[in-house]
């Protein structure tokens, strides 16, 4: 693991130059804070709240350093943190709405000596994994749509609102299919061992849709395929407002 | 102009009429599915017994008791109200807590009877997945079409292999994996970026990549003995564990690198078509700060989904009097692991793919 870790290092320091080491920092620096989080929520504080607290944080981890151009460093922050409201809502609803929290029977193995009966709640704790998992990706889409949308601005300033909409969708375009696939080949790296299981016990299709890992899965999925979308428009919407704003 | 107009709105007509079909498709097949078993309705709830609870390690909890007036939506008895109870803990881990609407999944007992199996999640999932196919085909259109078809396509391919291994009794694992995913980028780059130079480029530093990260990575964890691995620790372990652990990362690492390839591939090919005359050097030197740009935002996604979905568990040990050190090397050194490789395969996949970039230039310009 520390030899891999150092050749991750090296790598990024040959390939990045100096901006290789900051990589290296952001991501140390959002190990901890999530290491604090869980150390938090273990504590006994609200997970929602100091969840919420640090995803800001995580937030400021993943944008600040990979944004050399303020204009689109503000932009992906502003449109990262109003989506990650919008998701909060939408992962409260989804996730008591199909009872994905929790562990199940298949987990049992792994948590039978232990005591479950913890008094931290387990659908707050799923509302901010979902939120975190889907953070990384609202992040990359709104700094690449951001970046990309400020430079078509910088070579024709005088573009109209309404093709600078339709540019930025075909900019958009390609940005989310290549996440999506991305997030969708990282779940099925995530449950190749789950499926394997459910064929070689013989469950039945109806077991399978209705079982908690799988959605949770399909909530995580779902909200993060959601966020990048929502990411995408809002990104789009606030740079045409800001025009239009810095124009009168 | 208007006439532009109402064709361009004829046309979103059609994608969101294709959108209408594949959800009544969805809602289709789950009939199909749920047929199966007895669902019931949560009409009326009480709470009869408030108990607290303490557990070993000064865990506080709290048990509560519910009586439901369930009313049974599917089988003969459709129409017949029971009275059930239920028992969950307030921090909800393994017991869930109803409300008046849940639909629940149950099994009838005797004629006065009804055990309570568990709620019924898919009704839910299906009104999740449906919004998500609706906005996706109403804002995208046909992109939003191809989105879906290649997600669907995928988890095909996904499926068959899971079905292949079970078949072969989890030998070859490797080699279906290898095969699957070859199938899946062949298919995804194919039907998302069609068979261009550009898709053929981005194809190939994929492939390219990943072999070398894999070789390397393997080589790493081979000489240093697989130094603080825990491969038992494989979730719902799945024998033989190594092969897993591998056939994991190949499918992790495809997606990273090929999202990686396929962002560098694309602004050489839009750089190109503004300024034709650029040199192969200038055009290797700007696919390097291209890909130099989005390594860190794409290891950060991988790092975070890892990481957050080890959240419950990581509370879990820590509420049991474990330390974090103990915890974290129960919990995480695969997953850590594998996150690592993707992001070498990530960084790695900027100077490949900016060489091939490069030569496949120079041979057309010849």
């Amino acid at each position: 693991m520390i030899y891999l870790t150092g050749l991750l290092l090296l790598l990024l320091w040959l390939v990045c130059g100096r901006h290789g080491w900051v990589i290296f920092g952001s991501l140390a620096g959002s190990f901890i804070t999530l290491m604090l989080l869980v150390m938090l929520i273990a504590d006994e504080f609200n997970p929602v709240v100091v969840g919420v607290i640090l995803a800001v944080v995580l937030v400021y981890w993943a944008i600040y350093p990979n944004t050399p151009n303020p204009q689109v460093r503000r932009t992906a922050l502003v449109c990262t943190l109003m989506t990650l409201l919008l998701l909060l809502a939408l992962a409260v609803v989804f996730i008591y709405g199909t009872f994905s929290y929790g562990f199940a029977s298949e987990d049992t193995e792994e948590i039978e000596q232990f005591v479950t009966s913890i008094g931290i709640s387990f659908p707050q704790i799923q509302v901010i994994v979902v939120l975190l998992s889907s953070l990384g990706a609202v992040a990359e889409a709104s700094i690449a749509i951001s970046a990309g949308m400020w430079e078509l601005v910088a070579y024709q300033p005088q573009i109209s609102a309404q093709r600078l909409w339709a540019a930025g969708l075909a900019l958009s375009r390609k940005n989310l299919i290549t996440a999506f696939n991305t997030l969708l080949f990282g779940f099925f790296g995530s449950y190749l061992t789950l499926g394997l299981w459910f064929l070689q016990l013989h469950y039945a299709p109806v077991k399978i849709i209705n079982n908690v890992i799988v959605s949770t899965a399909v909530v995580e999925l779902v909200l993060a395929f959601g966020g990048i979308l929502l990411v995408m428009l809002l990104v789009n919407g606030y740079i045409i407002w800001q025009r239009r704003h810095q124009t009168r | 102009m208007t006439q532009l107009k109402q064709l361009s709105n004829r046309r979103q007509n059609y994608w969101l009429m294709v959108a209408g079909f594949m959800m009544i498709g969805l809602v289709w097949g789950l009939f199909q599915l749920q047929s199966t078993t007895t669902i019931g309705v949560v009409e009326k709830v009480q709470v009869l017994q408030r108990q607290p609870i303490t557990s070993s390690y000064q865990n506080h909890d709290q048990q509560i008791t519910q009586r439901l007036q369930v009313r049974l939506v599917t089988g003969p008895k459709r129409g017949q109200r029971y009275q059930v109870r239920n028992r969950y803990m307030r921090s909800q881990a393994v017991t869930n807590r109803y409300f008046v609407g849940t639909p629940v999944v149950v099994q009838r007992a005797s004629a006065s009877t009804l055990i309570l199996l568990g709620p019924q999640r898919s009704a839910s999932l299906l009104v999740l997945l449906s919004v998500l196919l609706f906005v996706l085909v109403a804002v995208l259109r046909q992109s939003g079409l191809v989105i879906i078809i290649s997600a669907v396509l995928n988890s095909l391919w996904f499926v068959a292999a899971l079905l292949v291994m079970t078949h072969w009794q989890n030998q070859h694992m490797l080699l279906i994996t290898s095969c699957a995913a070859l199938l899946m980028t062949l298919g995804t780059g194919i039907l998302v970026f069609g068979l261009s130079r550009q898709t053929q480029v981005a194809l190939s530093a994929t492939l390219i990549s990943i072999i070398l990260t894999l070789g390397i990575s393997l080589l790493f964890l081979t000489l240093s003995h697989d130094q603080g691995l825990h491969y038992e620790t494989l979730a719902y372990g799945v024998q033989p564990y190594k092969t897993v652990f591998i056939a994991e990362t190949i499918l992790g690492l495809l997606g990273a690198v090929m999202d990686e390839t396929t962002d560098i591939t694309a602004s050489i090919e839009q750089l190109m078509q503004e300024n034709p005359d650029l040199k192969p050097r200038q055009l290797y030197q700007s696919g390097l700060q291209v890909g130099r740009e989005i390594v860190g935002p794409l290891v950060n996604i991988l790092f975070y989904l890892f990481l957050a979905e080890l959240m419950p568990l990581i509370i879990l040990y820590l509420r049991n009097g474990n330390t974090l050190q103990f915890t974290l090397s129960r919990t995480m050194t695969l997953g850590y692991t594998q996150t690592v490789i993707s992001a070498i395969g990530i960084v790695m996949a900027v100077p490949i793919t900016a060489i091939l970039a490069e030569k496949w230039l120079q041979g057309e310009s010849k």
